[in-house]
């Protein structure tokens, strides 16, 4: 038997997460129906909350399984990591995080802008869920002696602890399909993805592009 | 509201109406553009699935607005937000919002369209 061709997976996804907002979406109101109409306390609100939360993983996940099957090289083009990094820091919504930029105001590089945001936002919006309420997400930019250029998230995650970049990548609990996405996008790119446990102190992932 | 899953309808009439609107229910976007077109009930938002039997959101919008140019629409699908943001036209009193939403998040969408007036 011939191998799914992408477009048919990438159309067997996508089918699939439509599929399955709509029931998704029907949980989530009724939930949200309950707790506006019974205003509950205690126990029972917890357990309305921690079932919207779930909600919210199973949607990230169907999420993150179409974005990982669409990604795609593109055409490199002349991109401001600045800009890059100030829309990745918008898209983090939700989050309790305070999320710092560091880096040169200017700085240019030759790479495709869409793939790089994809890891941005996967390596960030985990940053930023990770670190504690009341601490800092980090995202600095800059070049190496070489002029490859790096982009560096931190997170203030005090569970870090050693392991491999793949089993981080692939067993992170309750981290969806992030991570590795973020590790697909890099080696797309023609990048260089990086991690580094602190113990007590975090995480830290570097980017390095090799181009531009 | 035009929505095609009934439990899913059902449930969004109650929290808008639980929030003080009025609100006409719809299995599809050809129900929803009849009850536009009867004229007997004011609209001033309509919250609609892109993708339904009969008459998908879009062209909803597109009929509907050929006869009340200024109705503010708000278009919602299972599909990922970049999508719905390609398939949403760029117009006037026109959002989306991606499925599963939250009230919250619902609920500020409605009254920024019904506030952007002009």
């Amino acid at each position: 038997m011939e191998p799914f061709p992408r477009w048919e997976l990438q159309d067997v996804v996508s089918r699939l997460g439509h599929q399955l907002r709509n029931p998704l979406a029907t949980i989530q109101s009724g939930i949200e129906l309950a707790q506006l109409l019974a205003r509950p306390e205690g126990e029972a609100a917890d357990c309305l909350a921690g079932a919207l939360l779930e909600v919210a993983r199973i949607d990230r996940i169907l999420g993150d399984l179409q974005r990982l099957v669409r990604l795609a090289p593109g055409e490199p083009t002349r991109a401001a990591i600045p800009a890059l990094a100030e829309l990745a820091a918008a898209r983090c919504t939700g989050c309790h995080a305070e999320i710092r930029l560091e880096g040169p105001e200017e700085m240019d590089i030759e790479t495709d802008a869409e793939l790089l945001g994809v890891a941005l936002d996967e390596l960030l919006g985990r940053a930023a869920a990770v670190t504690p309420p009341g601490e800092a997400a980090s995202l600095r930019w800059g070049r190496e002696d070489a002029g490859a250029a790096w982009i560096e998230v931190a997170d203030g995650d005090r569970s870090a602890g050693p392991g491999s970049l793949r089993e981080l990548l692939t067993t992170w609990p309750g981290s969806g399909l992030g991570p590795y996405l973020a590790e697909r996008a890099c080696a797309l790119l023609g990048a260089r993805l990086e991690w580094e446990a602190l113990p007590a102190r975090g995480h830290r992932f570097r980017i390095v592009l090799l181009r531009g | 509201m035009a929505e095609d899953t009934p439990e899913l309808r059902r449930t969004v009439v109650r929290i808008l109406e639980t929030l003080g609107y009025r609100v006409l229910e719809a299995r599809d976007g050809q129900e929803a553009l009849d009850i536009l077109m009867d004229g007997r009930e004011r609209v001033d938002l309509v919250l609609a699935d892109l993708v339904m039997p009969r008459l998908g959101g879009t062209e909803l919008l597109e009929r509907a607005r050929k006869h009340c140019p200024d109705l503010a629409f708000l278009l919602t699908s299972g599909h990922p937000e970049a999508d719905i943001a390609r398939a949403v036209p760029n117009q006037h009193r026109v959002g989306s919002i991606a499925k599963p939403y939250r009230l919250e998040a619902l609920a500020s969408r409605i009254r920024e369209l019904l506030d952007k007036r002009i």
